[in-house]
């Protein structure tokens, strides 16, 4: 298949797709932040009381900090944050609103599909929500009926179409 | 015409009669048939031939393990080759057509090579084409061989679910092992997933029968399924597990006759394996002539088909595991001599003529059996069955990284217990007979009641077989690749005695079966033949998958946009909508040209570039934040040149070493402040430079005092390049500090706001002109192109693609890494000398610059060409002295015409090339010669001039 003919689109807000029992939503953008180093000190500056999410935790309502690694997490906002980029004493912020564009996929089908995806046991408990989801580094976390996917922009169309295949079948 | 099928018996529905044809012969057979067994009914023998020699061949076995019996199948006009007869359920409509045979196995049109069999033995491939050359003979070699040929119009559907999941237990293969071990687990409370490639669980049970407890095995087999169930676990029938891997991943295959295939990737807290055994030939004259089976697939056909494999039978056998065949097919109206090459044996099963002592030496018939000898005396047979023992099934247990045992008394290499994470129980690990395997799955599954048991049997007797150099006659080792055991001797004196090297030599284990009735014959004989054991002598490497695979099962969903997906740019359907052309350039799915003539645009586009103003997407150029305190020292050990010199809001071109002091990235460096740096890597290498600066970062560095953030895709980046450029920012209300040379000079960056929202802009410039990169937040990026639409809308120029691109930068001698360097390209070689000779601090790569071979001075160093006439000179083509001898002195890395000089521009790596400026040499392309100029690599603008034109 020629890539030239590859037309299928990168998603965007609102888009919603259905089938065997899961539904895949775009949600809508909102504000994140790289940050590392001190992760607590990060926190309480960008986002005071905000947790933070690793795989198999439930993402809980306002701002969360989805781990990446021991000492890097995307702090998630519902809008952007103004903020200095750059080093602040004893951690690093780098604007990262769209960076990631997040997907939820709900159901009662929503763990096939997980399931068709990652080795990595949503029910599990991991400190960091980085998996390889369909082959390609994402930021997972639980929802209130499934879970949330975070891929980088430019896999977004890919993830959304194996997800459209996977949940046509 | 031997196998028929009895009027009743078997596990298949005689009300359901389905036809098929085998090589245009109408047949038919019933519902629950696999192809094997509908044509073993049919007394069909001859069903293929074989891959060298094209001898006739005929059914052997009665799964996994057989070698012959492999057809390309149509249904509904599709063909699938090489389906395996013993593991493929028969549907109506199907069309067998037979392999290695020309028109068909009973007219082969190839038989007389046999002929010339004795100029034709082991590694005479190798010795015998290589005199004209391969190419001449390969076209005939593949006409000949090759198994089924591939249908055009097969393309398999793209539907096969992949599924990861876990459990507690996980046991392989349901016979009586098996199943002793999942029920014992299953009511210990273990959720437990047991697994079979049958269409039914009871692995040897189903053919063999046996009382267990008491009770028929169904009973027990029963019981065993419902506790399974009560656990929470899982059967799987029909499910093949073809694969151990690392980390205890395991990969199964499974068939579903409503559904798709679907493909499971499991994990589990323990395994146990209960694989079985698989019945060994045995070797005499003419043991590959069709008739020739297993004793254990007879028995197999017989119980669950209804199928007698002949009428006059010869059983030869050295274990006790033949008595019950014999018996069986006594019981039926053939006539049944069997041959025990031991002298103490079990007495003789009722209407079997038993004879003790007795070897079967030669197989006589020329397209199929029609008498066996024994100790010299010619038997009448249309049947030979053989049973040279059993070979464990330790494929999973090997790819789990397991070492094998040498086991006497099972004559058979066993798994070491504790050498892989799985336990093996059963027939799997040399245990034979029903009581022993029951025993060993009982405790396998970590049973704590008693041990199921079974109606007393004797011990498990078997005598070892091997080959015997001494008998006349040619004996067959593997019978698809023809490998004899003259073959096996052949290779011991020509020196390959390793199991590895002889595999290679005579091909022996390459076949379908994977080396499952060859491989123990072909170790065996070279030990003998060698004065080694079998352990010293080893075995050869057991790799996935375990059986034949489809590669749709494998892929899954991941073909088309799903096989190895591209990146996309945020504005992709804002280049569609202006006409572009999409390719992939290092990953990611970018513009080639606007345009349907794609040569022709990028002609235009790079003119307009030069002219006026072009504008491209630049969005893939690396944007790696490096902050903190380190971030300076950890970019001037990570690069070629150093950045903590760099001023606060400059730029500087970089070049990124690897350990050996190749190229592996360039890029500019942006300074933003004292502890953050933006690394624009080139689009390909944005993932493999952060991890070369992560690693240094842990490993090399404080790593708190330093850190990275690859943020690539959170930016849309735009660039406005050519002499216009300014003209196109003023036009499209960018603020006017970004026009002024004198706050934003070449090489230079800053941070400011556009319509509310954050804007970085650096000049840096990748086409020699002129040039702004703008970066916007990806959601700002369609408005950011609209702007800048709309004011070349007004003034003029052009989006240019990715093609346009590379004519504008190898004009101006600028390279591409990984086209205009390659594997052994250093800084040097490109003229980049000065942190070489300058820079004593340490840097990735520096030692590696100062090796023998990094000083010679012929290395391939970078030039441009210069050509006569309008044709570009062919890239990748050789640069060669234009007298002398021929050789080649390097290669065409770059080649272009350019609009903008009217004539082919090229670059190239020459061996001395700074040294040989305006030297002629020719360029030699597919056996046509032309001159060309070595030329300074830069042609247009060497002066500079126009990066702040």
């Amino acid at each position: 298949m020629d890539e030239r003919d590859w037309t299928n689109r990168t998603p965007s807000s609102g888009d919603r797709m259905e089938g065997r029992g899961a539904v895949v939503t775009c949600a809508a953008p909102g504000g994140a932040v790289m940050i590392s180093g001190d992760l607590e000190a990060a926190l309480a500056a960008l986002a005071p009381g905000a947790p933070f999410v690793g795989l198999g935790a439930r993402i809980p309502e306002g701002p969360f900090a989805l781990c990446i690694a021991r000492d890097r997490a995307l702090v998630v906002t519902e809008a952007p944050l103004a903020l200095t980029p750059g080093w602040h004493e004893s951690y690093a912020a780098t604007p990262a609103d769209d960076l990631y564009l997040c997907m939820i996929v709900e159901g009662e089908e929503a763990g096939t599909v997980a399931a068709a995806a990652t080795g990595a046991p949503l029910d599990a408990s991991s400190s960091s929500a980085m998996v390889l989801f369909a082959g390609t580094p994402c930021l997972v976390a639980k929802g209130s009926d499934g879970f949330l996917v975070w891929a980088q922009r430019p896999d977004a169309a890919y993830l959304w179409s194996f997800m459209a295949r996977l949940i046509a079948q | 015409m031997s196998g028929w099928r009895l009027a009743d018996g078997g596990a298949i529905d005689r009300s359901r009669p389905l036809a098929f044809s085998f090589d245009r012969k109408a047949l038919s057979g019933f519902a629950g048939d696999t192809l094997a067994s509908a044509l073993l009914a049919s007394g069909v023998r001859g069903l293929g031939r074989s891959f060298k020699y094209h001898r006739p061949r005929g059914l052997w076995g009665l799964g996994g393990e057989e070698p012959n019996a492999i057809f390309d199948v149509t249904e509904d006009g599709v063909t699938t080759p090489n389906l395996r007869a013993t593991v493929t359920p028969l549907r109506a409509g199907m069309a067998l057509a037979s392999i290695n045979a020309a028109p068909d196995a009973a007219h082969d049109r190839y038989r007389m090579v046999d002929l010339a069999q004795r100029f034709l033995p082991a590694g005479f491939y190798y010795k015998t084409f290589m005199g004209l050359g391969w190419m001449r003979w390969e076209p005939m070699i593949r006409r000949m061989a090759g198994l089924g040929w591939l249908d055009p119009a097969n393309h398999p559907a793209a539907n096969t679910p992949q599924v990861n999941a876990r459990c507690d237990v996980l046991v392989i293969g349901a016979g009586p092992a098996g199943l002793a071990a999942a029920r014992a687990a299953a009511l210990g409370g273990a959720m437990v997933w047991l697994v079979d490639e049958a269409s039914e669980v009871g692995g040897t049970l189903r053919w063999r029968g046996g009382t267990i407890d008491g009770a028929d095995w169904h009973d027990f087999a029963d019981d065993a399924l419902a506790a399974i169930e009560t656990a929470g676990g899982r059967v799987f029938r029909n499910t093949t597990l073809w694969g151990a891997f690392d980390h205890g991943l395991f990969a199964a295959w499974e068939r579903r006759e409503s559904a798709p295939d679907r493909h499971w990737r499991i994990r589990a807290g323990r395994t146990i394996l209960a694989s079985g055994a698989i019945e060994r030939p045995l070797w005499f004259a003419h043991n590959d002539l069709p008739g020739v089976m297993s004793a254990e697939a007879a028995l197999h056909y017989l119980r669950l088909y209804g199928v007698v494999a002949g009428r006059r039978i010869v059983v030869a056998t050295a274990n006790d595991a033949s008595y019950p065949v014999a018996a069986a097919l006594a019981a039926t109206s053939a006539e049944v001599t069997l041959a025990d090459a031991r002298s103490e044996t079990p007495g003789a099963p009722d209407g079997v003529r038993l004879l003790r002592g007795a070897r079967l030496t030669r197989a006589k018939g020329s397209h199929t059996v029609v008498a066996a000898v024994v100790d010299g005396a010619q038997h009448d047979a249309d049947t030979i069955l053989v049973s040279g023992g059993y070979t464990p099934s330790v494929h999973l247990f090997a790819q789990a990284g397991g070492k094998l045992d040498w086991n006497e008394s099972a004559d058979a290499l066993v798994p070491r217990p504790g050498s892989a994470p799985m336990v093996v129980a059963g027939a799997a690990n040399g245990g034979f007979g029903l009581a022993t395997t029951l025993a060993q799955g009982h405790a396998a599954g970590g049973g704590s009641g008693p041990v199921p048991r079974v109606a007393a049997e004797g011990d498990w007797g078997l005598a070892a077989m091997r080959p015997d150099p001494a008998l006349s006659g040619r004996q067959w080792i593997d019978p698809q690749n023809d490998v004899t055991l003259k073959d096996v001797a052949l290779a011991a004196r020509e020196g390959f005695v390793s199991v590895e090297h002889l595999k290679r030599y005579t091909t022996l284990g390459m076949a379908s079966d994977q080396g499952r009735n060859a491989n123990f014959a072909g170790l065996a004989a070279m030990a003998a033949l060698t004065g080694r054991s079998i352990p010293e002598t080893g075995t050869t490497t057991y790799r996935p998958p375990f059986t034949p695979v489809p590669l749709s099962a494998i892929a899954g969903l991941r073909r088309g946009e799903l096989f190895n997906p591209v990146k996309r740019l945020t504005l992709e359907q804002s280049h569609r909508s202006h006409g572009a052309r999409f390719r992939e350039y290092g990953g990611w799915l970018r513009p080639s040209a606007y345009g349907d003539n794609e040569a022709e645009a990028a002609q235009s586009e790079a003119l307009a570039a030069r002219q006026d103003v072009g504008l491209y997407d630049a969005s893939p150029l690396g944007k790696i934040e490096v902050l903190g305190p380190g971030a300076a020292e950890l970019l001037d050990f990570c690069g070629y040149v150093r950045m903590s010199t760099l001023k606060l809001g400059r730029a500087r071109y970089g070049l990124m070493l690897g350990e050996s002091g190749i190229i592996h990235d360039d890029g500019v460096v942006l300074r933003l402040a004292a502890d953050r740096f933006i690394l624009s890597a080139s689009s390909s290498h944005v993932g493999s430079v952060r991890l070369i600066l992560e690693e240094a970062r842990q490993d090399r560095f404080d790593p708190v005092s330093v850190y990275l953030h690859n943020v690539t895709a959170n930016w849309v980046t735009l660039t406005v390049t050519g002499p216009r450029s300014r003209e196109l920012l003023r036009a499209a209300g960018m603020p006017g500090a970004l026009t002024d040379d004198a706050a934003l000079p070449h090489m230079s960056v800053t941070e400011t706001a556009w319509d509310g929202h954050d804007l970085r802009v650096a000049r840096v410039s990748f086409t020699g002109d002129r040039s702004y990169e703008l970066s916007v937040s990806a959601r700002h990026g369609p408005a950011l192109h609209s702007v800048l639409e709309a004011a070349r809308r007004r003034i003029g120029g052009s989006w240019i693609g990715l093609e346009a691109l590379m004519i504008l930068r190898a004009e101006k001698g600028y390279i591409l890494i990984g086209k205009d360097t390659d594997g052994i390209t250093m800084p040097h070689d490109l003229g980049w000398s000065a942190s070489r000779q300058k820079r004593s601090d340490e840097y990735f790569g520096r030692r590696a610059l100062f090796t023998p071979e990094a000083k010679r001075p012929d290395r391939r160093q970078l030039v441009g060409l210069e050509t006569e006439g309008d044709t570009p000179l062919p890239t990748g083509a050789h640069l060669v002295p234009l007298n002398g001898p021929r050789r080649s002195l390097g290669f065409v890395t770059s080649s272009y015409f350019s609009p903008n000089l009217a004539r082919p521009i090229a670059l190239a790596m020459v061996e001395g090339g700074q040294s040989r400026m305006g030297e002629e040499l020719g360029v030699f392309h597919l056996g046509d010669l032309r001159s060309a100029r070595i030329a300074p690599a830069c042609a247009f603008d060497p002066e500079g001039e126009r990066l702040n034109g």
